[in-house]
């Protein structure tokens, strides 16, 4: 039977920006029934286990919403996409692509968590570090 | 009057950057710049730091060829400890480098480049896409996929699940191969090399009908800059650094500690990027050229059957040293195959499943320099240590920065050929974009943001009024 997949991104050494994957992590440690991959940034090849999952929830940091805040989104394939991709693939992007390619897409989600420092370093905010309960709560939620 | 016309940011390149293009009064285009506007910091955040975590710490600096980082830095450590790492250990390092270059070059050519070689440069932007070509072409589009898999898995099988693993260390590294994985990767191989093979088939069959990029697309003379072995072979992991020129003579051969007796790094104020150059030609005199294209043009042979005959057909059509930037597409099929083949041999080497995968030593040296070839082009790890291993000194020179000279001659160049005036047509954007993207710029991918990049074009004049302006973006198409 497909499981619900778990994908955290953003760079560990970029201060907030790894505040994705280190919910990822703390989700795969408390919940073994579901499927985590945490990865720098967002490749195409995502696409195949994706397309095998049951629904997919994404976790990444966020700078355009309050710091330790998070917003939760519905995410459906791209329709049409703008043009000119960065290698940042996004996550709509990349369920167009598991459409196309699969002929499916299960159900997704964003989770975003806002972020204050960016800059290099190895350690969250502490702003962001008290808002992870909250985001890995809003995640098992979605999961659940 | 001058007048200036800006392309920010650029997309489907690693990080961010713009582009400023100064007009002349006749509306020629003057000057090109490539900025880069994101400051790093990187080499002052590993100050103080043991040279023993920088294999670690060095390979997140990039999300897509982290094993490039990861494997120089481990080389740099090597040279500190002053040791000579077991022979199983350099294979499997090797393969590892070999799976990184199919990863990262399949991710360049199939799903970066795809859109722009078999949807067409002036195709319509919404649909000229990773999207629109899983349309056009899905069975191309699933061999990309599966060929960066590939890639992928050989880095997971050697490193672990995690790409950025500390696998690799001073020494050695720290796992050798399993059977169970040797194997796997083995039965994989045949799908790969089917892959590479149509794809350069298909490949070729366009090449009729690029004459105008092959012209348009950094078309210029330049210096070159690769690792080859000794006797003058295709190498990606260890060698000697040679330059050369588009004549094909070679100026130069030295060894990584002596590389600032040879390269300098300038630095202008628009940008955060260094321009490395060509000493003793000066500096922006100096400028060369690193990645695919380098290493075909400075190796007399490739070293493996399928992959020799590929380089003589390169070679046949392109020229002995190619200097039509366009071309490192071509050049980086040629290296997956070349890096399918070789992943054979060193899976089928006995050596490869030695146990001992590392040498232990004290350190013995305060100084050292690794080199090696990532996918993007060489890659230099300068360290300096304290006597307890601490760095009190970090230069990395990176591929995408001894491109940065030729990236700004390419822009100019694609420019005088689409800009007569002060319009900016959507295909001379998208062959600007295109031409970077032949380099394969990996700018920075420490940080990023939800949401995506918006192509911003300004046309100002010189005293900075503004013209006109275009957003290219998500919701506009």
């Amino acid at each position: 039977m497909n499981r619900p997949l778990l994908i955290g991104f953003g760079n560990l050494l970029a201060g907030d920006d790894g505040a994705g994957p280190r919910v990822v992590e703390a989700c795969a440690a408390a919940m073994p029934e579901v499927d985590t991959i945490i990865v720098q940034q967002l490749t195409p090849e995502l696409a195949e286990p994706i397309s095998r999952s049951q629904q997919v929830v994404f976790v990444d940091a966020e700078l355009g919403i309050s710091a330790g805040s998070f917003r939760i989104r519905e995410l459906v394939p791209a329709v049409e996409s703008s043009g000119p991709l960065s290698h940042h693939f996004d996550p709509t992007t990349l369920l167009a692509c598991v459409r196309a390619l699969f002929g499916h897409c299960p159900p997704a989600h964003l989770v975003t968590v806002g972020g204050a420092e960016f800059g290099m370093g190895d350690k969250l905010s502490d702003t962001v570090r008290a808002a992870l309960p909250s985001a890995i709560a809003q995640v098992k939620k979605l999961l659940g | 009057m001058a007048q200036r016309i800006i392309i920010d940011p650029v997309t489907r390149i690693e990080g961010h950057a713009k582009i400023t293009l100064v007009l002349d009064d006749a509306g020629h285009v003057a000057e090109a710049r490539f900025h880069v506007s994101e400051f790093r910091g990187f080499e002052k955040f590993c100050e103080g730091r043991s040279f023993r975590e920088m294999p670690a710490i060095t390979s997140r600096i990039c999300g897509i060829c982290p094993v490039s980082h990861l494997l120089t830095s481990a080389k740099a450590g090597d040279a500190l400890l002053a040791v000579t790492i077991p022979p199983a250990a350099v294979n499997l390092r090797r393969i590892v480098n070999l799976g990184q270059i199919i990863q990262s070059h399949a991710l360049s050519f199939f799903h970066l480049s795809g859109p722009d070689l078999f949807l067409g440069f002036g195709g319509d932007a919404a649909k000229r896409n990773l999207v629109g070509l899983i349309e056009q072409h899905p069975d191309l589009a699933r061999d990309g996929i599966r060929l960066r898999k590939f890639g992928q898995q050989v880095i997971e099988r050697l490193g672990g699940k995690r790409i950025h693993t500390a696998w690799a260390c001073p020494g050695g590294v720290t796992d050798p191969l399993t059977e169970e994985n040797r194997v796997c990767l083995l039965a994989e191989l045949p799908q790969a090399l089917a892959i590479i093979q149509r794809t350069l088939t298909l490949f070729k069959r366009t090449l009729g009908d690029r004459q105008a990029e092959i012209e348009a697309f950094g078309n210029f003379p330049s210096l070159f800059l690769a690792l080859v072995t000794p006797d003058g072979c295709w190498e990606h992991y260890d060698g000697v650094i040679s330059i050369g020129d588009s004549a094909g003579r070679q100026l130069a051969s030295f060894t990584p500690l002596q590389y600032a007796d040879f390269l300098g790094e300038a630095v202008e104020d628009w940008s955060y990027l260094k321009f490395p150059y060509y000493k003793p030609l000066g500096y922006p005199g100096g400028v060369y050229r690193v990645g695919p294209l380098a290493r075909l043009n400075l190796c007399d042979s490739i070293g493996t059957l399928a992959a020799d005959a590929e380089l003589a057909e390169y070679r046949q059509r392109c020229g002995r040293v190619v200097s039509a930037s366009f071309n490192y597409h071509y050049a980086r099929l040629v290296e997956i195959l070349a890096a399918v083949e070789k992943l054979k041999i060193h899976l089928d080497d006995p050596v490869t499943m030695q146990s001992r995968v590392k040498s232990v030593a004290e350190l013995n040296c305060n100084e050292a320099v690794g080199v090696g070839e990532a996918p993007r082009g060489t890659l230099f790890h300068h360290y300096r240590v304290d006597n307890t291993g601490l760095l009190t000194r970090v230069n990395l020179i990176i591929a995408t920065g001894q491109n940065n000279l030729a990236a700004q001659r390419t822009i100019k160049q694609i420019a005088d050929h689409f800009i007569n005036g002060p319009s900016i047509s959507d295909e001379m954007l998208n062959r600007v974009e295109c031409g970077l993207r032949t380099y394969d710029p990996c700018l920075s991918c420490s940080t990023h943001a939800f949401g995506k990049m918006p192509l911003h074009v300004r046309l100002v004049r010189a005293d900075g009024t503004l013209v006109a302006e275009r957003i290219r973006g998500s919701e506009d198409q």
